[in-house]
């Protein structure tokens, strides 16, 4: 297990609300190995923004709470060390895309002054007043510029001389995205996770930035944590993918295998729900998202399970292995498989 | 496209300008009283007082009245005071120097205590000191500027004897280059004299910068608060950056826009309500000139005081706007 | 075959969570008490005041200029009237005045803001000008105006008062109404042909509600701080009345031997306006959040 760059283990994160305890991440499991893609995927509110965070460090301890499990980090856990030294370690292994190009950039600076910015902090130990102030006199300003105008190239930006004078507004969603995987790629981080980067971006434009990260990924050989609900994005860029549902990690494997032949009642469901051109009907999946101030006793699924029995609804299921990488948390597989 | 806004705002100027008269004119000849009366005096004869009214031409009607304004104004006429007898305009241009230095001295003061205080409020929320901040700033704001006046006065000044009471100078004012007595003082190099003035300026600029003090600590609090939220500040956190670069570049510029729209606008507002302090302090500025000339109804004056202050409170908010539109790209670049 | 958990989540009722916030907040408790003890005050002042008629007409010369005493918790002024039965009463004029003002302010400005940004036109440019002039004057100087027109008494001060105060009111209904009438329900009831009156007071106004609650309950402390001004300037309500302004600029002139003259009044002027601040202000936050929701 310590090939695992990243290895999550029995995560459970509560958040206390004026309402009550929000139970949102009960026992979640997740691996990602080195130079690896892996799809974590998931219906908005399943709680992979949270896993992200949790990982991150991002979490806001009050109201989150993080009642138990490990974050294995390069062999180290990550809940269990002090702020600085994890800060320390993220800075120098971890980077991050989030979701919204929009609010994603300091609308005051220009893309320049950001870039610059955090070349100088990952690069230059002591950047002192005089870096945080971006004197004219700092010596280290020219090689910051120049990597950042290549880390722009790299991201396939036309005319990056121009970007880097440019505030965020003046550029479109596309444009915006693309800086910030350049910023996320500062740092020779080795693990990466991007928050449902084309989310927010038109389905033209996503396509551009999906062609771009799978040259560069290809490439860089870095490994990331792919966030997203859409599974044709999964498909193209994964190699292994993680479906969430309500909180925990109900099935993984490899993705052609996983999307072909699904274990999982919740994963079928989801593969089924995918319109195809050559589907004449379509079955969604019955009922709601669990509520998570109340979740479903035992496995969080069984609600809207067909094959739901006694054991499910008192017992929380685990992932077991049933195959080379593959994991399934179900009582009743055997069943159906 | 830039000029044309330009030319906008100055006609918007103007326009308003012209109503404000107006507004102005009509209230000063509708008051009850005589005003050729009230500037004659008691013992006037009858005659005396229609000459003056004739002289003042408030025996035609309204609107050649303001006609005949509009032509004085034109050749830089604003008549004069019934009080002082003298010119408007040289009463005010004496003692317009005095209200500039005393504002700029407590505005400079509200913002050099108030951003920091304000910032550190939002960094330490909800903890000793953000309470003890919120609270000076409602206090600042609830603070009747009179009585806190008065009562720096009777406390610190008489019971104690530190500072002075009421005035200016104690003793000789600087030759005049500005009319703001630090200022020429410190051409003069007159140290003796910067002393003087300096201590005279204390008690007046604490009492007026309270309530501008307390707005902008509330401003920089929320507004730095509204920061800590946004994405991009959260972003850069997630990934690591120093928490001092954060705050000291990324949030102040933002939070700091916003206010600088505000302080401009406090600007041409304390020019024309400073009377209050003026007043308590014996301040020989505009603004007390100008309640004294509203109760007696000296209308040339009152005219010329509401004029000067609505210009400079209408051409500060316009620079203001043109500030903004260079500060921030979003507003500049929004086609 | 499905079972599900058959109790709902009891979410807590929006009110509940009102007061929930309110509570956490002392800042904005204390600014409660400040004003509930006030309203009190002023209603029950001739059960409170120690000598009520020293309030307005009483005089003891024997008793003139008592520093602050058992007897005479404030001191007695000049003519040996007690201070504390004066400011007792005071608050009742100091009440009046804001409450006043506001009400006017709001009756007429409101209307006005709303007309002009929904039916716009030349109703927006006519108003919105006028209010842009009357803002440009220093509100002191335009009150003061007024105030001297007519004789100096409370009535005709709060009316200056509320003459300047009103375009404030305009500007925020019109604000408001300009960014409310773009939502749904406004397109809505537009479509299914209510009149325009029913439109701006009827959907509008409500949605507007929760701003205005907050701004009138600032502006209230505001305007006793004005009405105070003026009479402290001399044209509000004159003695023997105990108005607050008044008694502190009368005050001034003893202010050597007799501080406590200026001293009291004022500081109820200061407690009223930061209670009303307090209390504003922790109702502004209580109901961003609820809009939040």
């Amino acid at each position: 297990m310590s090939q695992h760059i990243l290895d999550i283990k029995h995560l459970q994160v509560w958040f206390h609300t004026i309402d009550g305890v929000a139970q949102v991440i009960q026992d979640l499991e997740l691996s990602v190995e080195p130079h690896k893609t892996v799809g974590l995927v998931g219906e908005t509110g399943c709680g992979k923004s949270v896993t992200a965070k949790a990982i991150l460090g991002s979490l806001s301890v009050p109201p989150a709470e993080i009642k138990r499990g490990e974050v294995i980090f390069w062999n180290q856990d990550l809940l269990s060390l002090r702020v600085k030294q994890r800060k320390q370690l993220l800075k120098q292994s971890m980077s991050y895309i989030p979701q919204d190009p929009m609010a994603s950039l300091n609308p005051v600076f220009t893309i320049g002054q950001q870039m610059v910015d955090l070349i100088k902090w990952h690069k230059y130990a002591n950047i002192g007043l005089g870096g945080l102030l971006g004197l004219r006199g700092w010596t280290k300003n020219k090689p910051a510029r120049k990597t950042a105008l290549q880390l722009l190239d790299y991201v396939s930006i036309p005319a990056p001389e121009k970007i880097v004078g440019s505030y965020p507004i003046e550029l479109s969603g596309g444009m915006r995205q693309r800086v910030l995987i350049a910023m996320a790629l500062v740092g020779d981080a080795q693990f990466l996770i991007a928050d449902e980067p084309t989310t927010a971006l038109d389905v033209t434009i996503q396509k551009g930035i999906l062609n771009l990260l799978e040259e560069r990924i290809e490439e860089m050989g870095i490994a990331i944590l792919y966030i997203t609900h859409n599974l044709g994005v999964a498909r193209r860029l994964c190699d292994k993918i993680c479906v969430m549902y309500a909180g925990n990690v109900v099935e993984t494997g490899p993705t052609l295998e996983l999307l072909e032949d699904p274990v999982h009642p919740y994963t079928v469901g989801l593969i089924d729900s995918v319109p195809k051109l050559t589907k004449e009907s379509y079955v969604g999946i019955e009922g709601t998202l669990a509520d998570y101030l109340r979740p479903p006793s035992g496995c969080r699924f069984h609600p809207r399970c067909r094959y739901a029995e006694e054991i499910c609804r008192n017992t929380p299921p685990s992932l077991r292995e049933i195959g080379e990488h593959r994991f399934v948390s179900c009582h009743m597989m055997e069943n159906f498989r | 496209m830039f000029w044309l806004v330009i030319v906008k705002r100055l006609s918007y100027i103007v326009f308003t300008l012209i109503g404000i008269s107006i507004l102005v004119f009509v209230l000063t000849r509708v008051l009850p009283g005589d005003p050729a009366r009230l500037a004659l005096g008691p013992e006037a004869s009858e005659e005396q007082v229609q000459n003056l009214r004739h002289e003042l031409r408030l025996d035609r009607p309204l609107p050649v009245q303001y006609v005949c304004f509009l032509q004085n104004l034109a050749h830089g006429k604003l008549g004069k005071s019934l009080v002082t007898h003298r010119d408007v305009t040289k009463d005010i241009l004496e003692r317009f120097p005095a209200t500039l230095e005393l504002v700029l001295v407590s505005l400079g003061l509200a913002v050099i205590i108030g951003v920091p205080l304000g910032i550190v409020s939002a960094l330490h929320k909800d903890r000793a000191v953000d309470y003890a901040a919120r609270l000076v700033a409602f206090a600042g704001v609830s603070l009747p500027r009179f009585w806190i006046g008065i009562m720096l006065q009777l406390t610190v000044a008489y019971k104690l004897g530190l500072l002075p009471v009421t005035g200016r100078m104690g003793g000789l004012p600087p030759p005049h280059v500005t009319g703001m007595f630090l200022l020429d003082s410190l051409i003069a190099l007159d140290f003796t004299a910067f002393g003087d003035a300096a201590i005279h300026m204390i008690l007046p600029a604490i009492t007026l910068c309270l309530s501008p003090l307390a707005q902008i600590t509330r401003m920089m609090r929320a507004n730095m608060l509204e920061q800590i939220h946004k994405d991009y500040i959260v972003v850069s956190r997630t990934i690591g950056m120093p928490e001092t670069l954060l705050v000291y570049k990324y949030m102040l510029k933002n939070a700091f826009n916003a206010i600088l729209t505000t302080v401009g606008l406090m600007l041409g507002w304390m020019l024309g309500n400073a009377f209050l302090v003026e007043q308590v302090f014996s301040w020989p500025g505009m603004a007390r000139y100008g309640i004294h000339s509203v109760l007696r109804n000296d209308f040339n004056a009152i005219m010329a005081v509401t004029l000067v202050v609505g210009l400079g409170y209408l051409v500060i908010n316009f620079v203001v706007d043109l500030l903004y539109r260079v500060l921030d790209p979003r507003i500049r670049l929004e086609k | 075959m499905n079972t599900t958990n058959e109790q709902s989540t009891q979410y807590k009722s929006g009110f509940q969570r009102a007061i929930y916030r309110f509570s956490r907040s002392p800042l904005s408790i204390i600014g409660l008490v400040i004003i509930l003890v006030i309203s009190v005050v002023a209603i029950f002042a001739p059960f409170i005041a120690p000598y009520p008629k020293d309030a307005i007409s009483a005089v003891h010369f024997g008793n003139s200029f008592q520093p602050p005493s058992l007897a005479h918790l404030f001191g007695t002024d000049e003519v040996g009237r007690d201070v504390l039965s004066r400011v007792i009463f005071g608050s009742r004029l100091s009440l009046k005045v804001g409450l006043v003002v506001v009400a006017i302010s709001v009756l007429v400005g409101v209307p006005l803001g709303l007309v002009a940004a929904y039916v716009g036109g030349a109703w927006e440019v006519v108003i919105m000008r006028m209010t842009d002039v009357f803002l440009s004057i220093p509100p002191l100087v335009l009150a003061l105006a007024v105030a001297a027109v007519f004789k100096p008494n409370l009535t005709n001060s709060m009316l200056a008062i509320s003459f300047t105060w009103w375009p404030w009111y305009v500007r925020l209904a019109y604000g408001e109404t300009l960014s409310i009438k773009e939502e749904d329900f406004v397109e809505v009831c537009e479509s299914v042909g209510a009149s325009k009156f029913h439109i701006m007071f009827k959907e509008i106004l409500p949605n507007m509600a929760s701003t205005l609650l907050v701004k009138v309950t600032l502006d209230i402390g505001y305007a006793i701080l004005m009405g105070a001004s003026l009479g402290f300037l001399g044209v509000g309500a004159q003695p023997p009345t105990p108005a607050w302004g008044t008694m502190v600029s009368l005050g001034r002139v003893h202010l050597s031997r007799a501080w406590w003259l200026t001293t009291f009044p004022g500081l109820a002027i200061f407690l009223t306006v930061l209670g009303s601040n307090l209390f504003g202000d922790g109702l502004r936050d209580l109901l961003d959040v609820e809009m939040e929701r």
